[in-house]
């Protein structure tokens, strides 16, 4: 009985945090971003997702609603408040920290979408608003859905910097445990920033 | 006593709601936990300090990996179908039915679709190898023919894919509930029979349990699989309901291979402990005893959580 008893408390731990365990993933994104700065720091991140096409086939059939190929601004707009608007609790399943802290994005601008060849594709800007001084900060950007119902990946290959000027920097691209979503059984990839204001000599 | 349990689930079977499209973050739902343990940018995030395994590691790899098979597997069967919407052949058939297969096999080793139960119930019961198989695919039958017919009430009805109709989830979410807490109730019933079970039997084994096994098979294959739902959704919506139909068997037979083989792991895990003991009458008594009432444990536990889980 002891054992039993043992058993299932262990049942239990092992258990607390697998109870919403669910067949996934169903969609698929892959993720392009663009790093840009100004001239306080971190200042914005374009990103673009590019759906996988059965997703976007059903996606199409639903939003282009006079079925003429494209998106129309009316489209777009009900596209937003329907299939976008409710990211913002996902935080647009991009995750950023920096100073062990997890930056929360409360508005997005540009967003739009269209079709390319048989995906859809959104585009959005986010603003991180992470300040930058002249001591090497380190920044950790992540795209994930922490509900893995879509599997968000990382195109590292399309990741690009704009309005570097002023700026010293550095990156790299690590698959990180410290931010391991559903139930901390998947590591997303993660760029690994380190950035700092560069001297004036330097520019 | 049976029969009332399996018409009722095969009521619920017939009355299910949908599955699909309930959780999609882009149209409905709030994450139910922070990964990162903050739900502000005000609180410091914790650092994890468990997670440096190899086999932690090695998982997470698996599911990334398998996610990405997944993809390739759904870009090459929309190429397929594009193809042969345009160009009927017997090929373009059977290659449509390959990937079916392809992707029944890797969409159940993914999270989901069953296996964690199919282990639980293994531990509780003594089923011969072809029944475990048996079992297995009966659980992928049901699963894939309720995506099945999810998939058909919302293409006769709504004549729109359901991934973008958020109001589709409340049917599915009440038919989820009552399946799982079907499921821990069946594990309750079953944990008491093993306990009475132990002070009536002086067989050597245990009486048969097979009386449960519908009712069992039918609660966890009742939430109907969104694997199945969108490759169904997707050839309908293409004018190919037919090939969309005879896919699903497909998905059947991949995804029964998958789950079978997480069955059979279990059963020879069992026999092998079991086989320890098999010398000493008294001990494996106990220890089939203990394992019998682990599996029923775990039923219970599963089934509780997963139904206080889709309340979130």
């Amino acid at each position: 009985m002891k054992r039993l008893f043992i058993f299932l408390i262990l049942s239990v731990l092992i258990l607390s945090q697998s109870w919403q365990i669910k067949a996934h993933p169903h969609v698929f994104i892959d993720t392009d971003l663009t790093i840009g700065f100004d001239s306080t720091g971190l200042g914005y991140l374009k990103v673009t997702f590019v759906f996988d096409e059965m997703f976007s086939s059903d996606f199409i059939a639903n939003f282009d609603t006079d079925k003429n190929g494209f998106f129309s601004k009316e489209e777009i707009k009900i596209i937003q408040k329907k299939a976008f608007s409710n990211l913002i609790n996902y935080n647009y399943f991009i995750h950023i920290i920096t100073h062990k802290k997890k930056i929360k994005f409360r508005n997005v601008s540009d967003f739009n979408v269209y079709k390319k060849e048989d995906a859809i594709v959104y585009t959005f800007t986010l603003k991180p608003d992470i300040a930058i001084n002249s001591n090497n900060e380190t920044i950790k950007i992540a795209p994930y859905d922490q509900s893995y119902y879509i599997d968000v990946a990382l195109k590292k290959r399309s990741l690009k910097f704009e309005n570097t000027e002023g700026y010293s920097y550095s990156y790299r691209i690590i698959v990180d445990e410290q931010m391991a979503y559903y139930f901390d059984q998947i590591f997303p990839d993660c760029i690994v920033l380190t950035v700092k204001k560069a001297h004036a000599d330097h520019l | 006593m049976n029969i009332k349990i399996n018409i009722f689930i095969l009521f619920l079977l017939l009355t299910a709601g949908y599955s699909y499209g309930q959780e999609n973050p882009l149209f409905s739902g709030t994450p139910t936990t922070d990964t990162l343990r903050v739900n502000d940018s005000t609180k410091t995030v914790q650092k994890k300090i468990h997670l440096r395994t190899p086999q932690v590691a090695f998982m997470s790899k698996f599911i990334k990996k398998n996610a990405r098979l997944q993809k390739a597997i759904k870009e090459k069967f929309f190429s397929l179908s594009n193809k042969y919407k345009t160009k009927k052949s017997i090929k373009g058939i059977l290659l449509i039915f390959m990937f079916s297969f392809l992707y029944g096999i890797l969409h159940s080793l993914g999270p989901g679709h069953g296996k964690v139960f199919v282990f639980s119930y293994i531990l509780t019961a003594k089923p011969k190898v072809l029944k475990a198989i048996g079992i297995s695919y009966l659980i992928a039958t049901v699963h894939a023919l309720s995506g099945l017919l999810v998939a058909l009430i919302v293409f006769f009805t709504l004549k729109t894919y359901s991934a973008s109709n958020a109001s589709i989830s409340d049917a599915s979410n009440l038919i989820v509930r009552l399946g799982f807490a079907f499921l821990a109730l069946l594990g309750i019933f079953m944990f008491i029979k093993n306990s009475i079970g132990k002070k009536h039997s002086h067989n050597h084994m245990p009486e048969k349990r097979q009386k449960h096994l519908l009712p069992f098979i039918l609660s966890i294959g009742l939430v109907p699989c969104p694997g199945a739902i969108i490759i169904v959704t997707f050839l309908a919506s293409m004018g190919l309901l037919h090939i969309a139909i005879a896919s699903v068997f497909f998905i059947i037979t991949g995804m029964g291979i998958t789950i079978s083989a997480i069955g059979l792991i279990s059963l020879f895990s069992k026999r092998l402990i079991l086989q320890l003991f098999s010398k000493d009458s008294k001990a494996y008594k106990k220890i089939y005893h203990y394992i019998s009432l682990a599996g029923a444990f775990l039923l219970i536990l599963f089934g509780t959580w997963f139904f206080i889980g889709s309340f979130y």
